[in-house]
């Protein structure tokens, strides 16, 4: 594994003619390499959108545990996944059922469901909320 | 278009990209004003602002006056000869008499350095050049806001800006410099060269400065000391942004008869890329901060300028995915760094240290890592762990800490370098200027950080007068 993909200057200022194609990047012959410090980045990305759900000094939230977020985050992250992975083995299909060039409906569920999940984050806090109330309730009645 | 025109144009394009960079360069001073002029407490606003407005003037004179010569004098200075002056033998052939046409272009007296229609360029770049000194004496200015002495501090930073950074850059962001020829050393953007530098003579100066009046309690512990201004802050800082991109594309040589752009070694490189790894630096920076720092919004705004320092010696090389985990590694250490400095009774007003010191001595090092063995012509060994740790030792101890401790505990010993409890107390706006920045604000004197003993009479005071 290579940092450089250079060993002379000469192949450096001719990178343009040379195996990389003009690529003068560290790593630009071990694309792997590339491929695993993307995925770690977005990685990187994901802890920083649940920290700012968790790192508030004032929060009270009881429903925002570790475990949820991080199920919201990777739900979101998976079904971006499949609806890119459909959108991906069915372009065929697709460009058939939907001669306009109207939004494709068929994988919008699909992508949906991490929105979905996110948006719904306040009104599972609010279902929790009401659940506490009514347990409050029916404590007081028993009583 | 005919041969002359030609040359004509392609000397304009570079006559004119490094002018508009400079003046561009100039908003990271507008930046570090606004930083550090909300860093500070409202009883000190005008002299930290002025402080750094004299930054300006300190720095750009001496720079004339010496700094362009040593920055073209020093780059063989041990190890491949000696400091090439008005004493150098005018015959000379090969590199010194190469560097010897540089230096007698760099004089003050100099008919390079006047107007010039056969040479457009030695003044654009003396002017890069200076605004690349400002920056480094600016770094200090923040570290050392609300008790140094306004000669104390010009003193410092011509030593700065107009000598030690100077003679960093001839070593290791010049073709001729030894840091290069010698151990193959890559700093595309600095790091070392100036934030390393700044950074760390920031650090010796802080050691013998000590910290501001009520910063720690009996116990030792830290106080927070609040900005008076945070949003005045996030602008600054904002603007030190804008400012970077300049900077960075300052660091692009381009020059007529080129063919490609290069870097200050003459590595092939792209403006594309600037802009690029820039960006991520920045975002990745800006979001390991806020994590490293669990959201403390002083460090996370700095954490941009973390993530572009601590990528900067290598951001022509780095792809963006790698950018984006270096930057973000050296902004989520850098608020652990900057809390480990106080904890050492260290007053770093705006973390200076941190930001600059700690990130420009990883980013250099970074390249030995995540870039090295990359060729840098002939007979220069390829770059690598060994020829950054050389180049960055000496760029941060010998040419950062050493002579920022022993200039500001010379001037400790004389009494020069502290302004007096008293003053500091009343505020640094008083004691200078006899006026305050804020004078509509006098209702909350008791809550702008004065302090609760009893203020020393002003020399404006009409009672006592």
């Amino acid at each position: 594994m290579a940092i450089s993909p250079f060993s002379t200057l000469d192949e450096f200022n001719n990178a343009a003619e040379g195996p990389t194609e003009g690529a003068i990047y560290t790593f630009a012959q071990s694309p792997a390499i590339i491929g695993i410090a993307i995925i770690v980045s977005a990685l990187v990305f994901c802890w920083f959108i649940y920290t700012t759900f968790t790192i508030n000094r004032n929060n009270t939230d009881e429903a925002g545990g570790p475990v949820h977020y991080s199920v919201v985050i990777l739900a979101g992250l998976l079904s971006l996944a499949g609806g890119l992975y459909a959108s991906q083995s069915q372009p065929q299909r697709e460009a058939r059922s939907q001669p306009t060039t109207a939004p494709q409906p068929k994988q919008t569920p699909l992508a949906l469901f991490g929105l979905t999940g996110l948006s719904a984050l306040p009104t599972y806090r609010q279902f929790r909320r009401a659940q506490r109330r009514s347990r409050l309730r029916r404590k007081w009645r028993i009583r | 278009m005919s041969p002359d025109e030609q040359a004509f144009l392609a000397t304009f394009v570079s006559e004119s990209y490094y002018y508009w960079a400079s003046v561009f360069m100039i908003i990271i001073h507008v930046g570090f004003l606004a930083y550090e002029g909300g860093a500070s407490r409202a009883k000190n606003v005008l002299a930290t602002m002025v402080k750094n407005l004299l930054t300006l003037a300190i720095v750009g004179l001496t720079f004339y006056f010496f700094g362009w010569w040593v920055y073209n004098a020093f780059p063989l200075f041990p190890l491949q000869g000696g400091i090439v002056g008005p004493w150098t033998d005018p015959s000379a052939e090969g590199v010194v008499g190469e560097v010897l046409g540089l230096v007698q272009a760099s004089y003050p007296w100099s008919p390079a350095m006047g107007p010039n229609v056969a040479d457009n360029l030695t003044g654009v770049f003396w002017f890069a050049f200076a605004l690349f000194a400002m920056t480094t004496a600016s770094i200090l200015s923040g570290a050392v806001i609300e008790r140094i002495r306004v000669g104390a501090y010009a003193v410092l930073a011509v030593i700065l800006g107009s000598f030690t950074w100077v003679v960093a850059a001839a070593w290791g962001w010049s073709p001729y410099g030894w840091f290069l020829t010698q151990f193959g050393y890559h700093d595309f953007g600095c790091s070392a060269v100036v934030h390393g530098v700044s950074g760390f003579f920031a650090l010796g100066v802080l050691i013998n400065l000590g910290p501001r009046v009520g910063k720690f309690d009996e116990q030792g512990k830290p106080r927070a000391i609040l900005p008076h201004n945070l949003p005045l802050t996030m602008v600054g800082l904002m603007l030190i942004f804008v400012g970077f991109y300049a900077f960075l594309a300052g660091c692009v040589i381009f020059v007529p008869g080129q063919t490609v752009e290069t870097t200050i070694y003459g590595t092939p490189m792209t403006l594309a890329s600037v802009g690029v790894n820039t960006t991520l630096a920045l975002a990745a920076g800006i979001i390991g901060a806020y994590i490293g720092s669990k959201a403390d919004p002083f460090f996370t705004i700095s954490g941009g300028l973390a993530g572009i320092i601590s990528v900067g010696a290598g951001l022509d090389l780095y792809h963006p995915a790698i950018v984006i985990l270096i930057a973000f590694i050296g902004a989520y250490t850098m608020p652990f760094v900057g809390n480990f400095i106080e904890k050492m009774g260290i007053d770093d007003a705006v973390g200076a240290f941190a930001v600059h010191g700690y990130c420009g001595l990883l980013g250099a090092m970074a390249v030995g890592v995540m870039a090295a063995g990359y060729p840098q012509g002939d007979g220069i060994p390829l770059t690598g762990f060994v020829g950054q740790l050389v180049g960055t030792f000496v760029c941060t101890v010998l040419l950062g800490f050493i002579p920022g401790y022993g200039s500001s505990f010379v001037l400790k010993k004389l009494n020069l370098l502290r302004v007096p409890p008293a003053e500091e107390a009343e505020g640094l706006d008083l004691g200078d200027f006899g006026i305050e920045a804020y004078p509509e604000y006098s209702i909350l004197s008791d809550r702008n950080g004065a302090s609760p003993l009893p203020t020393v009479p002003s020399t404006t005071d009409p009672v006592t007068q």
